[in-house]
């Protein structure tokens, strides 16, 4: 009989610490993902490039470098976006309002329009910190892999990844954006 | 007493199974969650693959905006060339270039890497064909793409028919990629 109950408690225990090390591997593998995904990894050729990035460079549409410095305390954007793409002009509200706040913060706004003829502007306008790029620098293109409009990425002044979004974005996703900003300094 | 204690504690042990156990059934449905957006991920990344090069516009080593019509060609042949092995690119297209000199209507042009292989090209004599230092957003996804398969990008300027030849894999030479290219 207390041979039997020793054995129940024991097998009680050892199931306390398979279940418990089951839960800490899962949490571990959730964890792990879940940041994966939230970064959009699949963003990046390589998940290295999601870290020490630095600004885009390059023309606007008419061939004039575009003169934006680069250097900023805060951190810059790189939004993925052109006239006309319909989801684009569904969030222009949403996104002008992330922008402003962005910017009041002190980031660097970039626009890239997926070819120069669907550029915003002819040119590269600088409006407080925010510029628009067509002919983008190969060198850092190649590490990304935009692929739909509108792309979001937001990189804190290290030059690493803290917040992306493909698609319109919702009230939510302004404010994850912005708590991003604060977290992921 | 002591019977009693063992009893409380084991019945604890018991009640920590359950609630782990049930904690373990919400990860688990989570896994799930994840897979699925991994799987969809996984599309996105791979849809990239299917875009198209468009024209060559952009801006070269030297700072010249260069547009598609300035080239004047009714088929243009685009790769990339990569600093890591520049030299060897070079001089493999070179070859090409001088195969397919009689060939006015074909075009070639290049797109450096990065900023150390235009550095490089910067301080080499004229080449047979342009270099972009920076281009369209799209055309550079495309691009990098086909390179990543060892492919060049041959596009038809009228019929904007696209056409992926190998190049970069052992036993392709300038020779064969000209009478490629010239079909």
């Amino acid at each position: 009989m207390k041979l039997s109950k020793d054995v129940l408690v024991r097998g009680v225990y050892a199931i306390l610490a398979l279940v418990s090390i089951a839960d800490i591997a899962m949490f571990a593998y959730v964890t792990v993902i879940r940041h994966s995904s939230e970064m959009s990894a699949w963003l990046f050729r390589h998940s290295i490039d999601t870290k020490g990035n630095f600004p885009p460079s390059g023309y606007s549409a008419a061939g004039n470098v575009v003169s934006l410095s680069s250097r900023s305390d805060a951190g810059w954007v790189v939004r993925y976006a052109t006239p006309r793409c319909e989801h684009c002009r569904a969030d222009e509200a949403r996104w002008s309002s992330l922008k402003s706040q962005l910017i009041n913060r002190g980031y660097r706004i970039y626009e890239i329009p997926p070819t120069a003829t669907e550029s915003y502007y002819a040119d590269a306008p600088e409006l407080a910190g925010e510029t628009q790029i067509s002919f983008v620098d190969v060198g850092w293109m190649k590490r990304l892999r935009f692929m739909s409009t509108p792309t979001t990425l937001l990189f804190n002044a290290k030059g690493d990844v803290t917040w992306t979004h493909v698609g319109e974005m919702s009230q939510e996703d302004q404010q994850s954006a912005l708590q991003a900003v604060w977290l992921r300094r | 007493m002591g019977l009693k204690l063992l009893a409380n504690t084991t019945l604890q042990a018991v009640l920590l199974v359950i609630i782990l156990g049930v904690y373990a059934c919400s990860l688990g449905k989570d896994i799930m969650t994840l897979k699925r957006l991994r799987e969809k991920e996984a599309i996105m990344a791979h849809s990239n693959t299917d875009l198209l090069y468009d024209q060559p516009s952009g801006i070269d080593v030297f700072g010249k905006h260069l547009v598609a019509s300035s080239f004047g060609t009714k088929r243009n042949v685009v790769f990339l060339l990569r600093n890591d092995s520049l030299h060897d690119d070079l001089n493999f297209w070179r070859h090409v270039a001088a195969l397919l000199d009689t060939h006015k209507e074909i075009g070639l042009v290049a797109y450096c890497d990065g900023e150390r292989c235009v550095d490089s090209i910067r301080k080499m004599q004229t080449l047979a064909f342009p270099v972009m230092a920076f281009g369209e957003a799209t055309a550079i996804q495309a691009l990098v793409n086909a390179d990543s398969d060892g492919n060049a990008i041959v596009k038809d300027v009228g019929t904007q028919k696209e056409l992926k030849v190998s190049w970069r894999a052992a036993g392709y030479s300038p020779q064969m990629i000209a009478q490629e290219v010239v079909r």
